[in-house]
């Protein structure tokens, strides 16, 4: 198969699973537990995606790297906290991980 | 806590175009959040044998860095491998269309399929923040070109990209700030917690399946009867 023809059909089977329920199952009435997903599935896949990039910082990164994103996570959650911008809030702990690059 | 990370709540009859203004604005902190990402899975793309077209093709085509990645890696063993892992990584865009559908009922088919065609994690993100679709449809355009650029760039160009000393912190930070305002009970605190540690734990698995595992695991748990998880109200 030439990997023309693999990127189309990864790429067809992907809009598939886009689309399947906004246009195919649209009037399928979901069960509790699937709309209850639903509303989790947010949270747990912003979790799981941060878990991947810790994992991959403590692995392929030196040992201050992941201190250094510790403590710009804290700082990043206070500031998010009092001023609800997500902007502010990267922008403070980038520059605690730039000064704490510094140290470490 | 304030949980509207990326736009003020928009009055109910804002017109489309304002809403598509806004969109495009609240999507920027999450597109600086991608660009390493971005320009990292270009210039690993680039490395790549074969074609540059076909590589750059996959960000437009498929639209999903993880499984980009994973697809051009295992296509050296197997092409039918390489969908099946593809498919896998992407299996969450199910679950994320099944949330906005009740939404969009009643737009016409095309908006919906370019809607659909657009969804992944940031423009998902994007569309809890405010119902409108003109909103959703700003932010998630500019990402799409945006993501087009960064990864065309790092495929195209690998040596003019500059070194990105801190910025490598801005993806993960950005994902911090996001969690702390997507977790509203202690069901959430769970199921995220849950995730959390299992994509850390499993993150040694290749093709980004221990992020497949992560979310399956965040889910059982959360969805399992009030009496497996005494004590935690949803």
């Amino acid at each position: 198969m030439s990997l023309w023809t693999v990127v189309l059909l990864a790429a067809l089977g992907t809009f598939l699973f886009r689309i399947a329920f906004l246009v195919a199952l649209r009037d399928v009435e979901l069960p509790q537990w699937a709309r209850r997903a639903t509303d989790l599935i947010l949270p747990v896949a912003i979790a799981a995606i941060l878990g991947s990039a810790v994992q991959h910082t403590a692995v392929a990164q030196p040992a201050g790297d992941l201190i250094a994103l510790s403590a710009a996570a804290v700082i990043t959650v206070l500031v998010v906290r009092r001023t609800g911008s997500l902007l502010a809030a990267v922008a403070s702990g980038l520059v605690v991980v730039a000064l704490l690059k510094g140290f470490l | 806590m304030n949980t509207m990370l990326l736009a003020a709540p928009a009055p109910p009859s804002s017109p489309p175009g304002t809403d598509l203004l806004a969109g495009a604005r609240a999507m920027v902190p999450l597109m600086l959040a991608v660009t390493p990402q971005g320009l990292s899975l270009g210039v690993a793309l680039g490395q790549m044998p074969g074609d540059h077209l076909v590589a750059w093709a996959t960000s437009a085509l498929v639209y999903s860095g993880s499984a980009q990645l994973a697809l051009m890696t295992t296509y050296a063993t197997s092409g039918i491998a390489a969908i099946a892992v593809t498919l896998i990584i992407n299996l969450r865009l199910v679950l994320y269309s099944a949330a906005l559908a009740p939404r969009w009922r009643e737009r016409s088919l095309g908006w919906r399929l370019i809607a659909g065609h657009l969804l992944i994690d940031p423009s998902f993100i994007l569309a809890q923040q405010r119902a409108t679709f003109s909103f959703y449809l700003g932010g998630a355009s500019v990402l799409f070109v945006w993501w087009q650029v960064v990864t065309g760039a790092g495929i195209l160009a690998p040596a003019l990209i500059p070194h990105l000393d801190a910025l490598w912190a801005a993806a993960p930070l950005c994902f911090v700030a996001l969690l702390a305002g997507a977790v509203k009970d202690r069901t959430t605190i769970v199921a995220a917690g849950v995730a959390l540690a299992t994509s850390i734990a499993l993150g040694v698995l290749p093709y980004s399946l221990g992020l497949v595992a992560a979310i399956a695991a965040g889910l059982v748990v959360a969805l399992k009867p009030p009496a497996a998880l005494k004590g935690v109200k949803s």
